[in-house]
């Protein structure tokens, strides 16, 4: 995998540009070429945010936060476990793989009103949306990374007396940890996404019901503050993410 | 006239420190079973070096791997150290495999403390060993070293420092130098007789180069395909140690020419 970020000087390149294209903006929403009502200054932007801040603005951002990762566990500790249990069977395995595929290109924003009728409105049902959203990419990263794993390897963790256990933990769980991670990295763009089409549907709170509230009432500055703050949260866990697979890829990559 | 010769019968088997009897095996295929290996009898005694050669289809590798207990065979008993055995006896047996099967995510020294791992032995004397081995082999400065950073050779001398790391008496190899070109399998070749004479085990290497099989073995047993059969068992009696120009004496030529004959009077 490519590192798009990979040296400090395509760091400095990157943070460059963002200052030119915001200098840039700025200028020109100063100089009135943009209209201040759909495309305010930064400096607008900014100072709509921390407004937004001093109004309590981290409430919904824990609101939202907490739903993400609550969903994002669940993803991953049911996707893991019904791809691992899938592939106990490989007549069952290969069926349900075809499934998945289909799952997986049919766009689960369409469910949500069911999710809804089903769960209620409240915050069990944005987790249970945004778990639903990741969880069939996870089954599928999880029977993809089992039918990879290297069959000699097993062979010869048995001979020297490994037991089942020890089977799946050291030589199972461990060949697909990429896999794994980079699924986790993929469901938690999902989940995010999931989460706030439910809050933007239905909510009294969360980031996804400001970017509906902001949007529905024309206030342009708070709402691409707030989308501003979302960006960010979704680099954060991506990275995090990232840094995890760098971690245990060293094997690969060399020294 | 019955009781001596029942005497020596059983001093003979109980000597084997692996033994298989009566082994049949056939693999399930969607046009019915074929049969692997038929009514295979093979023992091999203490500090006894055997190889196993053999063309092709013969059943050497699945032997090998019902002697580890990795295949269960469809008839026969198998016997380790005396006692009747199913499975595994990682104290006992080791196995080194064609390709080296390493764990790619494990330095060389994890990959070769793995068993003691298995057998939950302390990190601090686990890891004191496993350098050890690794000096052994020839690889004291490797320890840290990924295997996609070991060329073909020094993976197979990891996978043997890991399989001797267990104490094996018995150490079944499977052809593990296949892979490498021929200098660096008659380097290993030679390297293992010298590592070979300190441990002094009981060895059964599985092989189809006919020079290999001579120069490491005091016995070879000659396999046949279709079914897969001991066609006949040839004690290599050339004085140890033994220098690589060895090979290029009469008597080694002879032994050598002997084997070719009997594979190729099977096809």
């Amino acid at each position: 995998m490519t590192r798009l970020l990979g040296s400090t000087r395509d760091a400095q390149l990157a943070a460059g540009l963002l200052v030119v294209l915001l200098g840039t903006w700025e200028l020109l929403a100063r100089l009135g070429v943009l209209t201040p009502e759909t495309a305010p200054a930064p400096s607008v932007i900014a100072s709509a945010g921390s407004d937004l801040v001093a109004g309590g603005l981290f409430f919904d951002v824990r609101i939202t936060l907490t739903y993400v990762l609550v969903a994002f566990v669940l993803a991953l500790v049911l996707g893991v476990g019904l791809g691992l249990l899938l592939s106990s069977w490989p007549l069952v395995a290969q069926v349900s793989v075809g499934f998945l595929t289909f799952l997986l290109s049919v766009p689960k924003s369409l469910f949500l009103p069911l999710f809804i009728l089903v769960i209620g409105i409240g915050g069990d049902q944005k987790v249970a949306f945004g778990a639903f959203s990741s969880f069939a990419v996870v089954v599928m990263a999880t029977m993809v990374g089992i039918a990879s794993v290297d069959a000699n390897l097993v062979t010869m963790a048995r001979s020297q007396g490994a037991r089942r256990r020890e089977v799946f933990l050291k030589i199972y769980l461990r060949s697909m940890t990429p896999t794994l991670l980079e699924a986790a990295r993929i469901a938690m763009i999902l989940n995010i996404t999931g989460v706030l089409i439910a809050e933007m549907y239905v909510s009294r709170q969360g980031l996804g019901y400001l970017v509906n509230l902001y949007g529905q009432t024309f206030q342009v500055a708070p709402l691409l503050a707030v989308i501003a703050v979302i960006t960010v949260i979704g680099i954060a866990l991506n990275e995090l993410l990232r840094w995890c697979e760098r971690r245990q890829d060293r094997w690969r990559e060399g020294i | 006239m019955t009781i001596p010769q029942l005497n020596a019968e059983r001093t003979r088997t109980d000597e084997a420190v692996i033994r298989v009897t009566g082994i049949q095996h056939s693999y399930r295929t969607a046009r019915g079973p074929v049969p692997a290996l038929e009514n295979v009898d093979l023992s091999a005694g203490p500090k006894r070096f055997v190889s196993i050669v053999g063309p092709s289809g013969c059943g050497k590798s699945t032997l090998l791997m019902i002697l580890a207990g990795l295949v269960t065979p469809t008839a026969g008993e198998r016997y380790v150290a005396g006692a009747k055995v199913t499975g595994p006896q990682p104290d006992q047996v080791a196995v080194a495999f064609q390709d080296a099967c390493l764990l790619p995510w494990r330095s060389a020294l994890d990959n070769v403390a793995f068993p003691l791992e298995l057998r939950k032995d302390p990190r601090a004397e686990r890891e004191a060993r496993a350098r050890e081995l690794l000096e052994k082999v020839g690889l004291a400065g490797y320890a840290d070293r990924y295997p996609r950073e070991l060329s073909g050779g020094m993976r197979q001398r990891v996978a043997v420092a890991r399989a001797l790391i267990q104490r094996p008496a018995v150490l079944l190899m499977d052809e593990p130098f296949g892979a490498l070109d021929e200098q660096t399998r008659m380097d290993m070749g030679e390297e293992l007789l010298r590592l070979w004479d300190e441990i002094h085990n009981t060895v059964i290497f599985v092989t189809h180069n006919l020079a290999e099989a001579v120069y490491l073995s005091d016995e070879v047993i000659v396999m046949a395909a279709r079914p897969g059969r001991v066609v006949e068992r040839v004690l290599i009696d050339l004085p140890r140690p033994r220098p690589v120009e060895i090979t290029e004496t009469e008597k080694f030529l002879h032994l050598r020419n002997r084997l070719w004959r009997l594979i190729r009077s099977q096809e």
